[in-house]
């Protein structure tokens, strides 16, 4: 059963965040224990956290809104513990199916919530009525910053040719001739520059195919319990997408016949270097190392395992 | 000097064409893929391949490894130019015959001196 319910991170505006989870504050389910019996414990954390708040509670602006942060996650704690009491008193199959379920339905919930944040990301202009999918709503959002791309790419190569040009005039002083090499420098620089919409293009293109992967298989299990008598909301959307998902393949029975294994890389990405290609990775080597690998490479026929170990060291 | 760009990306493609110019190379030819890549190759005789690895269908390495195969092509200087920066990335290109490996994002300067290298 899944345990992960909360997460921390940092907000839009770089504040640190926990999030309460996929199901935030909504009811438990049928077969849940959690609130009546998160209220027979003591508060002790939640409270706590909140004298801690109203003890340094001062005038300040920052330190305000420090404290109405504090007083969320205190909320969002006190949730939290509540919920998690529930799943280690959901003693019977029923009510870890319960529970389930409901993770399962809110794990709906914040993809559908995440697809609606991706879809924020649009520009201005785009044929947002055309977009489906989280796929076609992260294309856009690739497409929009290549053509930004090549609108800079464009205005450098017409800085480049207009100092080609001036450089064919005679008898240019050395100073105009120096400053037309910091343009062409500069223009250079502004071409390597405009290489972020390759990269962010493939960041972008995995995380797409990730949550492609995880909602077609939430959409397939949802498919399960569509006859429970539960599902409102979320769930209705998910029955109707779940029409959408068995007809490009992901029904129930698809879900663990197509292949859903642990190293789910390998189950949306056929190719054969399919294990290799990871995108873009902040924990991959410097040109450096991979001249020092690839010289150690050639010298040796292949490459040593020392001079993997260096790669690491 | 004639050089075949394979990158799915019109804007690297574009980012190299740019670079190779200002470096003296104008010969230059693109492909969006391994598949228009191989094809061009059988039609054309190119000095130097520059290529990305993360295509589809036939990815780069593919693209290196039927490169490698063809007696036509063994010996053509390949040179990948890839975001896959990991450690068995570069060991498995080197296995399958790459001449150079250049990590994305990159400079001119890192460019210039591949191509120096591989064309001797």
């Amino acid at each position: 059963m899944a345990e992960n319910h909360g997460s921390t991170g940092v907000g839009p505006n770089g504040d640190a965040q926990i999030d309460v989870g996929p199901r935030g504050d909504a009811p438990m389910g049928d077969g849940d224990l959690g609130e009546s019996q998160a209220e027979d414990r003591p508060r002790d954390d939640g409270s706590s956290c909140e004298s801690q708040a109203a003890h340094i509670q001062t005038n300040d602006t920052a330190s305000r809104a420090m404290v109405r942060r504090l007083e969320e996650v205190a909320a969002q704690l006190q949730q939290e513990v509540a919920r998690l009491g529930g799943m280690q008193h959901a003693a019977s199959a029923t009510q870890q199916l319960a529970l389930l379920r409901d993770e399962l339905h809110g794990m709906g919930e914040l993809i559908a919530n995440t697809r609606a944040e991706i879809a924020g990301l649009m520009p201005l202009g785009a044929p947002s009525s055309r977009l489906t999918s989280a796929s076609d709503e992260l294309d856009a959002v690739v497409g929009a910053t290549e053509r930004a791309a090549v609108e800079i790419m464009g205005a450098a190569e017409h800085a480049q040719e207009a100092a080609q040009r001036l450089r064919k005039i005679n008898g240019l002083p050395v100073e105009a001739l120096r400053d037309l090499d910091q343009v062409e420098a500069a223009a250079v620089d502004i071409f390597m520059a405009c290489s972020f919409q390759d990269l962010t293009g493939q960041r972008i293109r995995k995380v797409v195919q990730a949550l492609t992967y995880i909602e077609k298989r939430i959409i397939a299990l949802t498919v399960l319990w569509r006859g429970a008598g539960r599902g409102a909301g979320w769930g209705d959307a998910a029955g109707a997408a779940a029409d959408g998902a068995a007809a490009d393949g992901a029904t129930a029975d698809g879900a663990t016949a197509d292949g859903a294994t642990a190293d789910g890389a390998a189950a949306w990405d056929t190719r054969r270097d399919a294990h290799l290609l990871n995108g873009p990775s902040d924990g991959g080597l410097p040109q450096a190392a991979v001249d020092s690998l690839l010289h150690d490479a050639v010298e040796a026929g292949a490459a040593s395992q020392d001079a993997i170990d260096a790669m690491f060291a | 000097m004639k050089i075949l760009v394979v990158d799915d990306y019109p804007t690297m493609r574009r980012i190299l064409r740019n670079l190779l110019g200002q470096i003296g190379i104008t010969d230059v030819e693109e492909a969006g893929d391994g598949v228009d890549a191989l094809a061009k190759l059988h039609s054309g005789r190119f000095d130097l391949i520059i290529s990305d690895w993360n295509m589809e269908p036939v990815t780069g390495l593919d693209l290196l490894k039927r490169v490698r195969a063809d007696a036509g092509t063994r010996t053509l200087p390949f040179i990948m130019v890839t975001a896959e920066s990991k450690v068995e990335n570069v060991v498995e290109a080197k296995k399958a015959g790459v001449s150079n490996y250049i990590v994305k994002p990159f400079t001119a300067d890192t460019l210039k001196s591949k191509i120096a290298t591989v064309m001797g």
